[in-house]
């Protein structure tokens, strides 16, 4: 009796709406009841998606991509049996085997590691954003300049989180800082991720106190003297090249930055932002980072700063550190306040790492 | 079939290394690899695992030859597989001919009225499917939502293509069944479109109902 009922939906009219094509012309019955069925098929079909728009999981689908198509040498071969491996495995019943062949389980950490880095990058990106001018932007331009903006995120923000503004960079291994800072601006960010790393030096890069150091370092040359070794680094760091004219051109870039010198204060917040490093913790190590990068920036720009010479603290915190490390995080963010007449300081940011994530 | 072509094209091209041509090959090809993740373990877990099976793609890409049908049958087969390793561990049945109220629920989630609205209507297709034996719903949805043809479909499910017509044939049939047994019972169907013709329930025709023979039914 259904199949009577039902008669209508010969082959033809079920590939017609298997493939969606429009319905051959039949009568009004049929028309009403194949379009119900058709509406019904219609909803389970997602809309395409719009070419110009990210889709979830796009990001680190591209990460996979992109580490598939690493050089050899940087995956290592190991004869373990990964979690896809052995589950493929019990798949055969179900039809044809799997036609994924062999499969190098070590690829898999890279690749999650890079994919975690992604996401931080991209979850970052705002706090990068915010933070950028910190440091000195290692790539091009012949006149570096400290920073500069900072701008973003003036606002004191009261409690220590920093996390809120997700961002941790810090760079892939070790460290951080660097990247964090500097690459912000291009938006590297760097995926803190993988092996935790973050130091403090992360931290500290982004620090008032490191960007007093790189000008007390410029002053230093200015009058001729010698730095040692660490801080020559430093400086060098922060001018992205130890030619001689660089840093020179670099420094006065720097000195004449409103920064350097005075009280000028108004963010005195600096420290702020951001901390934490949101990597997640992916696989197992922990990650964090973050780096915070802080504000502390605070330095530069225009702005003034103040914070200069209080450093601002902040956040920094970096957890990254970590890696793993439960722990490591420490924020920090000090207040800073000090200059400026933002006021009575709000503590910075601290940043947050969070170590402990593991998952 | 413009956009076949494009599809082959790109994922050419993703094999010889070129980002932005795999990024467009995801874009085409994720949304519907979601729609038909989410029908074998239900919406929570779908974009999990469909990212899973993009970690996978990515990987063998290098291995993978044929046209964006194919490539699409290939993914599916991967999302598959993924899909039926996360419901092993998790020891729990596949959505589809199981429980339906797993599909369901993004209705609540939806930003806008027209969202919710959309939403609604793919709840309840999709609880619909749920009710079809697994066979049939996978080979509607593999043809419906992955936009697979026969043939490709039998191929990633590994059924002979002539069965994997028939399931659809059935899941179709039954499909309509059910929605004219909820038109019937007139119930809170809030989620359809007004309808718009009377039930009238003549046979239209003298059609000859094939299906009704048993074909290898489920080889």
């Amino acid at each position: 009796m259904a199949d009577e009922q039902y008669g209508w939906l010969d082959r033809d009219m079920a590939e017609r709406l298997l493939r969606g094509e429009p319905l051959p012309a039949v009568d009004e019955n049929v028309r009403a009841r194949a379009g119900r069925l058709s509406e019904t098929l219609g909803a389970l079909t997602p809309p395409p998606a719009r070419e110009d728009r990210e889709l979830p999981g796009e990001a680190a689908a591209l990460a996979a991509f992109r580490a598939a198509r690493a050089p050899e040498g940087t995956e290592a071969e190991s004869g373990q049996v990964t979690a896809f491996q052995s589950a493929d495995a019990g798949l055969v019943r179900l039809g044809r085997p799997v036609d994924v062949p062999r499969r190098r389980s070590s690829r898999r950490p890279v690749r999650l590691g890079l994919a975690a880095g992604l996401a931080a990058v991209t979850l970052g990106g705002v706090a990068v954003a915010a933070g950028s001018g910190v440091l000195p932007a290692p790539f091009g331009k012949d006149e570096p300049e400290p920073g500069s903006s900072v701008t973003a995120r003036v606002t004191p923000r009261p409690s220590g989180t920093g996390a809120a503004d997700g961002g941790g960079t810090g760079a892939p291994e070790g460290e951080g800082g660097t990247a964090g800072g500097g690459s912000a601006r291009e938006g590297a960010g760097g995926g803190g991720a993988r092996s935790g790393a973050g130091k403090g030096e992360a931290a500290l890069r982004g620090s008032g106190a490191w960007w007093n150091g790189v000008l007390d370092s410029c002053r230093d040359v200015r009058e001729g003297k010698s730095l040692d070794a660490a801080r020559q680094r430093t400086l060098e760091d922060a001018a992205g090249g130890h030619d001689p004219g660089r840093v020179k051109s670099y420094c006065r870039t720097a000195l004449a930055s409103p920064g350097a010198n005075g009280p000028a204060a108004t963010n005195g917040n600096g420290g702020k932002d951001k901390g934490h490093g949101k990597a997640k913790g992916q696989d197992g190590q922990g990650k964090g980072n973050g780096n915070a990068n802080g504000g502390g920036a605070g330095g530069n720009q225009g702005q003034g700063n103040g914070n200069q010479g209080n450093g601002n603290g902040g956040g920094n915190g970096n957890g990254g550190a970590g890696g793993g490390g439960p722990g490591k995080g420490h924020g920090n963010g000090k207040g800073n306040d000090v200059g400026g007449d933002k006021g009575p300081g709000h503590p910075g940011g601290g940043g947050h790492a969070h170590g402990p994530k593991r998952p | 079939m413009g956009d076949d072509a494009e599809l082959t094209a790109a994922v050419l091209a993703a094999q010889g290394g070129d980002e932005a041509a795999f990024r467009k090959v995801y874009r085409a090809v994720h949304p519907r690899l979601l729609g038909y993740v989410r029908t074998l373990v239900g919406d929570a877990d779908a974009e999990d695992v469909a990212s899973e099976a993009w970690l996978q793609i990515a990987r063998d890409l290098g291995r993978f030859s044929g046209d964006a049908d194919r490539f699409r049958g290939w993914a599916a087969r991967i999302a598959r597989n993924r899909a039926l390793d996360h419901i092993r561990m998790r020891g729990r049945r596949p959505v589809i001919g199981g429980d339906e109220n797993e599909l369901t629920g993004r209705a609540a989630d939806s930003d806008t009225a027209c969202e919710a609205l959309e939403a609604l209507a793919t709840d309840r297709a999709l609880s619909l499917i749920a009710r079809l034996p697994q066979d049939q719903a996978e080979a509607v949805v593999l043809r419906v939502v992955v936009g697979l043809d026969a043939r490709t479909a039998a191929e990633t499910l590994g059924k002979r293509p002539g069965a994997v017509r028939t399931a659809a044939h059935r899941g179709l049939k039954r499909l309509a069944e059910l929605l004219g047994a909820d038109a019937e019972s007139t119930g809170a169907l809030d989620a359809l479109p007004p309808q718009r013709q009377p039930r009238v329930r003549a046979v239209t025709s003298a059609s000859v109902t094939r299906s009704r023979s048993r074909t290898q039914k489920d080889v």
